[in-house]
């Protein structure tokens, strides 16, 4: 029951991956992306990572999305422009190419999990405890104490980059 | 099995109250809305007008169908379901009362699910409302939709954070991200000896800023930017008719009746009735009930009496002014208890 | 209370850089639009008592904090690196005439905090915290590359920045995700350190197993390295970059991230393959990876100096050129030895003086004619004497001639590579240095043997002198290498 739920939601999110490169409306990509992001947050809960699940939403789906929506509206990228380049064609004609690299991936990363021997229960029930919030904070402000605040560093220069780049410029007295 | 069907039973009681709730909310907006301003309202159909939901839903139904050509006609149609769900879905969490009863050991509790994460579950799943507001606003091929629904995701956003942040504060007294160990939390003592210790004693300015916030997250008057009939017909749903247009308003309905009920849980003890510790389940029902009432005609009365903001000035009230004022409370809530 | 207190002081100096960079920021805002200058002195300021709490560290006992951060002499020596090149590089800043001195508290704060992630890099031994560093180094990078938003070339910069930096990372950490599959850990000490009987199986299980996961993700997690040295096939950002970024954010990105990337492939081939503790499997495997190196140092180097042969632009050379260094470089990485470690860390510091010096000149150069192809590099020499000479200096060091310190440098490169049995790699060297030497002397030709233009130029006496001290320094450790080459020995990581 859980694998095929699992397959299925597997399934979905490489559908919906597919439709993010080869959906013609930009509108229909961030959708598909959207329903991706949706398919692994259920994913993560089928793992019993509910607070990974819930942030997946909560962030992805809920803001940086809704964002990328935003963009596209006010930039208005009608179905002319991304008509001029047919992704689903382009990616076609290089069949094999993309079937290389998908089917290289994909036996690297069955080959990988293999080795891990991940799919045993204890390994499983180690996965579930850390699942929880409580477990969750303590490994965050506990042993990755320092990763997060070095995460914190970085967040904050990324914003100060981006107002720097984005704000408008006032029109140089001197010049 | 006996837990299954009361689950189910439960499921079908507390989604078949919100949409009639939210019905009855519609009949109280057009009352209460004519009280205030000395007219009778409806009160052809059924005794009060108390029938005129049901005639307003037969009527919806019998409408035209229009799907504006030119964009996609598959987001239109899903636009307004994408609007409904998700405030349905977030009543799930919300703790109505106390245990109820118990079946074989297993308690059977005052909301459809005891989530851990209740309180983020509601902020995550409300927050993707803005989406069937967004693409109705850019599937309907008409300018005014499209401003109504680029503002309206802008300002859901924004107010977003501090909402969240708010309700951080909260989470940090309590100690849990569980609605129903929030609400039992504020419970536990008085203050003062007589004063029940509700976080909106102990949170006075979270909870001024979260009914606020409240407002603007369920696009709400003086808030009410996406549709904002004076200067854009009526927003991101001008194009939409019959029972597209009828979900679209079911799900505004009951975002706020989420939201009363969300203010309540996190800010008046949720289902308790002071004094009276207690008190069983269908009194601790009552007493939720009364209080997400108070709150709905809070939304009512405060649409019939404020005018709209201006769209800047709503920005600037939410990044310069709440936000700030959000993480101050973090702030401040954080060193009190580490004190 | 004090468990947090004590670890805190081994960060001092990232704590103190965040601390400045904050600074810079608000400092900016408070002296909005009247001395500019006085926040390149704060930063000055800042670099330099940082500076004093590295210097003081040198020769202590390795310590670690937060189960992350490893405190040791081969972190601080390339902290220092990174805190001496970023005190050029603000010198730079503050002598350049193109730059309006607009947002200079962001221009500032973004050059901090690139230093803070190189701090991070170069300290640690744990997967994830290399990976922050690397991304927080690489996101002020490509805003700093853009600086100049309104110019074309700044725009593109900063673009394909974005988009090469952002795939290397993705691959990176692809690679990172399936060493930590594959052990159980991101710390790289334990990683070798682990015998294989228990699960997860450790790096020596994994090996013995089935190889061929592991050869990815070690490809991967190279890729991310190589994309930060700017070695082949990761090297097409270097010179569209290099050229359109503002010249002192390119002599940053050249001189401190590329010693980043440097620092933190040694730190984590040190620690995997050559450490105290590592599985004789590993160790083997190690030599396999250096192997790969080698073939990547052989690469870099022909394809750098073959196309900076063609350049018209000096900046676009200098990028070239510094692809080639990176190639060099790898020669001593390859060796997997203690001494190839120290040779490649000798000729970074060799590689500070003369690469600085060589972009301090674009710089003038650009400041004053506007322009930086060769082709108006014709005179310049009779105009500018001073600062041509160091130029000339620093071009003899870049080639590898005696008596600079670029000659001693790559005398330790290939003598380390000889000693580990690469003659193939070192006879490619040789030969590219040969090549070198006709691009290099191409600008000394052009400075020199060509008829002076009219016109004057502008004299800087900070900045003249700033050049000629490098050069001089760049002479005089060319001669006496001993007190750097000691230096380093203190550093190093085995």
């Amino acid at each position: 029951m859980e694998q095929l739920v699992f397959y299925s939601l597997g399934l979905g999110a490489v559908i919906g991956a597919l439709g993010v490169v080869t959906a013609k409306n930009p509108i229909l990509s961030v959708l598909s992306l959207l329903w991706t992001f949706f398919c692994l947050a259920c994913v993560y809960l089928l793992i019993g990572f509910e607070f990974l699940a819930v942030a997946q939403i909560l962030v992805y789906a809920g803001a940086i999305m809704v964002l990328f929506l935003f963009v596209i509206m006010l930039l208005n990228l009608g179905t002319s422009e991304a008509a001029d380049f047919d992704t689903a064609r382009a990616m076609g004609r290089r069949l094999p190419l993309v079937l290389l690299v998908g089917c290289t991936l994909a036996a690297l990363s069955i080959l990988a999990a293999q080795q891990v021997g991940g799919t045993s229960d204890e390994a499983r029930a180690d996965l579930r405890s850390v699942g929880s919030l409580t477990d969750l904070a303590q490994v965050m402000f506990g042993t990755y104490l320092l990763a997060f605040e070095a995460a914190s560093i970085l967040l904050l220069a990324g914003t100060v980059a981006v107002v720097m780049l984005a704000k408008r410029e006032r029109r140089k007295n001197a010049a | 099995m006996t837990v299954l069907l009361a689950t189910l039973l439960k499921v079908l009681v507390i989604f078949g109250c919100l949409i009639s709730a939210a019905g009855i909310s519609t009949l109280a907006e057009r009352k209460i809305s004519a009280w205030i301003q000395l007219r009778r309202g409806p009160n052809r159909v059924g005794p009060f007008g108390l029938l005129q939901p049901l005639a307003d839903g037969i009527k919806f139904m019998f409408k035209e169908e229009f799907v504006p050509p030119g964009k996609s006609r598959f987001l239109f149609i899903l636009a307004p379901a994408l609007a409904a769900v998700p405030a349905m879905m977030s009543v799930a969490v919300i703790p109505f009362t106390g245990r109820i009863a118990e079946i074989d050991g297993t308690p059977i509790l005052g909301s459809v699910a005891d989530l851990d994460m209740g309180a983020i579950f509601i902020m995550a799943v409300s927050g993707l409302g803005v989406y069937g507001i967004i693409l109705g606003g850019w599937a309907s091929n008409s300018k005014y939709p499209l401003l109504g629904g680029l503002r309206a995701a802008a300002q859901m956003i924004s107010y977003e954070l501090s909402m969240i942040l708010i309700i951080l504060a909260i989470v940090a007294m309590s100690g849990t991200l569980n609605l129903r160990e929030i609400a039992d939390a504020q419970n536990d003592h008085t203050l003062l000896g007589f004063l029940p210790a509700w976080n909106v004693f102990l949170q006075p300015l979270a909870f001024v800023l979260f009914v606020i916030c409240t407002f603007a997250e369920t696009n709400r008057h003086p808030f009410d930017f996406a549709e904002c009939e004076s200067e854009l017909v009526g927003g991101f749903h001008t194009e939409y008719s019959s029972m597209k247009f009828a979900l679209f308003f079911i799900g505004e309905y009951c975002a706020m009746i989420v939201m009363a009920c969300l203010t309540t849980t996190l800010f008046l003890g949720g289902a308790s009735v002071p004094f009276w510790a207690e008190a069983p389940w269908f009194i601790g029902l009552g007493s939720f009930v009364f209080k997400a009432a108070a709150f709905m005609f809070l939304f009512i009365w405060v649409r019939w009496s404020l005018p709209r903001f201006r769209y800047d000035q709503l920005m600037a009230l939410g990044w310069k002014v709440f936000l700030p004022l959000a993480i101050t409370n973090i702030f401040i809530t954080g060193l009190v208890l580490a004190l | 209370m004090d468990a947090y207190i004590e670890p805190l002081k081994a960060l001092a100096p990232e704590l103190l850089l965040t601390a400045a960079a904050l600074g810079a920021l608000v400092l900016d805002l408070l002296m909005r639009g009247r001395d500019s200058r006085f926040v390149g002195y704060f930063t000055l300021v800042s670099l330099a008592i940082v500076a004093i709490i590295l210097m003081n560290r040198i020769g202590d006992e390795p310590t670690a904090a937060f189960g992350m951060v490893v405190v040791d002499n081969f972190g601080t020596f390339f902290k220092l690196f990174t805190v001496a090149s970023l005190a050029v590089v603000t010198i730079f800043v503050l002598s350049d005439r193109n730059e309006s001195h607009h947002h200079i508290g962001e221009y500032y704060f973004l050059l901090l905090g690139a230093a803070i992630g190189i701090f991070f890099m170069v300290s640690t031994n744990h997967l994830l915290l290399l990976m922050l560093g690397l991304e927080l180094l690489s996101l002020a990078s490509y805003a700093l590359a853009g600086f100049h938003k309104g110019e074309r070339k700044s725009a593109e910069a900063a673009m394909k920045y974005v988009v090469f930096g952002g795939l290397s990372a993705g691959v990176m950490l692809y690679g990172i995700s399936l060493l930590y599959g594959l052990t159980g850990t991101l710390d790289l000490v334990e990683m070798a350190k682990s015998t294989g009987e228990a699960m997860p199986a450790g790096l020596a299980g994994q090996l013995t197993t089935s190889a061929v996961p592991v050869a990815l993700a070690m490809v991967l997690v190279l890729a991310g390295f190589a994309y930060k040295m700017s070695v082949v096939p990761f090297h097409f950002w270097t010179p569209d970059v290099y050229e359109g970024a503002p010249t002192p954010v390119t002599t940053f990105l050249a001189v401190a991230s590329k010693a980043a990337g440097v620092a933190a492939l040694l730190r984590f081939l040190g620690a995997l393959f050559l450490g105290p503790d590592v599985q004789s499997v590993v160790a083997e495997y190690g030599a396999s990876v250096g192997q790969l190196l080698a073939i990547l140092a052989a690469v870099t180097m022909t394809l750098g100096n073959l196309s900076a042969m063609r350049q018209t632009s000096l900046k676009r050379l200098l990028a070239y050129s510094s692809i080639a260094h990176a190639g060099y470089i790898l020669i001593g990485v390859a060796t997997m030895t203690g001494a190839g470690f120290e040779a490649a860390m000798f000729y970074m510091a060799a590689y500070y003086f003369m690469n600085l010096g060589a972009f301090g000149f674009v710089l003038y150069f650009e400041g004053t004619l506007g322009s930086d192809s060769i082709e108006a590099l014709k005179g310049y020499g009779f105009k500018a004497p001073l600062i041509s000479i160091a130029m000339v200096t620093f071009l003899v060091s870049l080639t590898g001639l005696p008596p600079t310190i670029g000659f001693y440098g790559k005398y330790l490169l290939f003598k380390e590579g000889l000693d580990a049995g690469m003659y193939w790699l070192v006879g490619v060297a040789a030969l590219n240095s040969v090549v070198s030497l006709f691009y290099y002397f191409r600008i000394a030709k052009m400075l020199f043997l060509k008829e002076p233009a009219s016109g004057s130029v502008p004299r800087q006496p900070l900045f003249a002198g700033l050049l000629a001290v490098l050069c001089v320094l760049t002479i005089y450790f060319g001669l006496l290498p001993d007190a750097i080459q000691e230096f380093v020995r203190n550093c190093l990581l085995i």
